[in-house]
């Protein structure tokens, strides 16, 4: 066995160097890659912190481009406390999200067929998809977005309670009047035109109604995300 | 004899039923069946009027339904149709005098006597129109052409499907030059909003209003189109689905519009 005058252990995402009292900036490197020679294959992209009560930022100048060199790690920093390592966890964790949140979190929704007509109301907490139209005189209500593959001529009420985020889209956009959270607006003139148009709130809190594929609001983001 | 019951019913007043009601009775009847025409809307009873009936009424459909007496009695028989008989609502009354037991006891004692029984449906959703759906078996829907009447259609048609029962439309009063200027909904917006079966498409007739005045039917006059599209529509009610639904065409006058046709400019 070795001389243990550098210890290792594993943190989070990476490793922490903790060096002895008797290890000074002159024997750090030796002392270091003798540590870290048996469990070389482990440190490609790892992240490395080194705990010295005195000495951090100095040895981590130190080992910074030797390791990198040497063993590929991917960055060398002085370990401060336990909130490095939970900060690092955050960050793990939403890459993961970014990968395959979907499968883990349900979106929820309310997914219904056939036209609405005159005098019915739809009313759900969730999101509301609709194959089908809605007639003018009949009544749409989601706690989340408002999704209509059709016409939609009646009313529709998104963010239902206070749901700035939520969105009303339909293939045809004709409504008597939309509102959402509690912005209301009312209906246009008529079109001749079909195209399919989304309502949202902009950032100063106004109704907006754009064509769909020409605003593409959601192209934006930058991974997939569970709505 | 195990007849059947259809229910003519719009939601908005004014588009048509009545007129639609002893229209299609009498067609129904001069094709050679046995037909009632029933007046549900009690206190406001006019199908009477337009049939030429008012001065023969003894007993009416309250009467009927309560068993004061038997159908023979209630059932009036038409002046000049064979087959045809109305049995009239009640003007001394209110829509809550009879309830849904009632009906449902009354169509099936009509429908041991007749072929077929109209029931012309009061406008509204409320008593009147739950008294005439109890008992039906079919709905015929009858609509104009305006945002108005559509939007109440629309309204029916709902809590039509709600009671099982699957309406058929007929779209009454289309003035076709204003349907070409597009300053009136076409059929086809109509048929795209209410999404049920079309059975007929009438056109709006200045004789219509003359006939309901006279007490007579517009079937009877061969050159009205809409008598003809009624006679159409009986037949289809009847069963016969090779009837073609006539579409109104409007034919243009003026010289200009000549000459473009046949420039071919102009169809």
């Amino acid at each position: 066995m070795y001389d243990k005058s550098v210890a290792v252990k594993g943190v989070g995402d990476g490793f922490k160097l903790i060096p002895e009292k008797d290890v000074n900036s002159e024997n750090i490197i030796e002392e270091t890659s003798k540590a870290l020679e048996p469990i070389k294959h482990l440190l490609k992209g790892a992240h490395i912190y080194i705990d010295s009560e005195e000495s951090s930022s100095e040895f981590v100048k130190i080992l910074d481009n030797f390791l990198k060199n040497n063993f590929s790690v991917d960055s060398v920093a002085p370990f401060n406390n336990k909130d490095k390592v939970k900060t690092e966890h955050k960050k793990r964790f939403r890459t993961r999200e970014a990968e395959r949140g979907w499968k883990t979190s349900a979106s929820d929704a309310l997914i219904i067929t056939g036209r609405v007509r005159s005098g019915q109301k739809i009313d759900t907490e969730k999101h509301l998809i609709i194959y089908g139209d809605v007639n003018p005189g009949a009544e749409v209500i989601a706690g989340g977005d408002i999704l209509i593959l059709g016409t939609l001529s009646g009313t529709a009420i998104a963010g239902q309670k206070q749901d700035d985020k939520s969105v009303i889209f339909s293939l045809d956009f004709r409504p008597t009047q939309i509102q959402i959270n509690d912005i209301v607006g009312v209906g246009g003139e008529r079109k001749n035109k079909k195209e399919p148009e989304i309502a949202f709130l902009n950032e100063s809190r106004e109704l907006s109604v754009k064509n769909y594929l020409e605003e593409n609001p959601f192209s934006k983001l930058p991974w997939p995300e569970v709505r | 004899m195990k007849g059947k019951v259809i229910v003519i019913t719009s939601g908005k007043g004014g588009v048509g039923k009545t007129t639609t009601t002893a229209s299609l009775g009498a067609a129904i009847a001069s094709l050679g069946k046995t037909c009632a025409v029933v007046d549900m809307d009690i206190g406001l009873r006019n199908l009477d009027v337009v049939m030429g009936l008012e001065n023969r009424i003894v007993y009416n459909v309250v009467d009927l339904a309560h068993g004061r007496c038997q159908v023979k009695q209630a059932a009036i028989r038409d002046r000049k149709i064979t087959g045809l008989y109305l049995i009239p609502a009640s003007q001394s009354d209110n829509k809550n005098v009879l309830n849904t037991d009632d009906m449902s006891r009354l169509t099936k004692k009509l429908k041991e006597e007749f072929d077929y029984i109209l029931i012309d449906c009061p406008a509204g959703i409320e008593q009147g129109f739950e008294n005439s759906v109890t008992g039906a078996d079919e709905a015929v829907v009858v609509c104009t052409p305006e945002v108005s009447a559509v939007r109440d259609a629309d309204r029916i048609i709902g809590l039509l499907y709600a009671r099982s029962i699957t309406p058929k439309l007929i779209v009454n009063r289309i003035i076709p030059h204003m349907v070409v200027n597009g300053d009136m909904l076409s059929h086809k917006d109509v048929e795209d909003v209410l999404s049920v079966e079309m059975i007929g498409l009438v056109e709006m007739d200045d004789r219509v209003v003359a006939a309901t005045n006279t007490g007579s039917y517009i079937i009877d006059d061969k050159t009205s189109k809409a008598g003809q599209a009624f006679t159409r529509i009986a037949g289809r009610i009847l069963g016969d689905t090779s009837i073609p639904i006539q579409e109104p065409s409007y034919d243009q006058k003026g010289i200009w519009n000549k000459i473009s046709s046949k420039l071919g400019i102009k169809k």
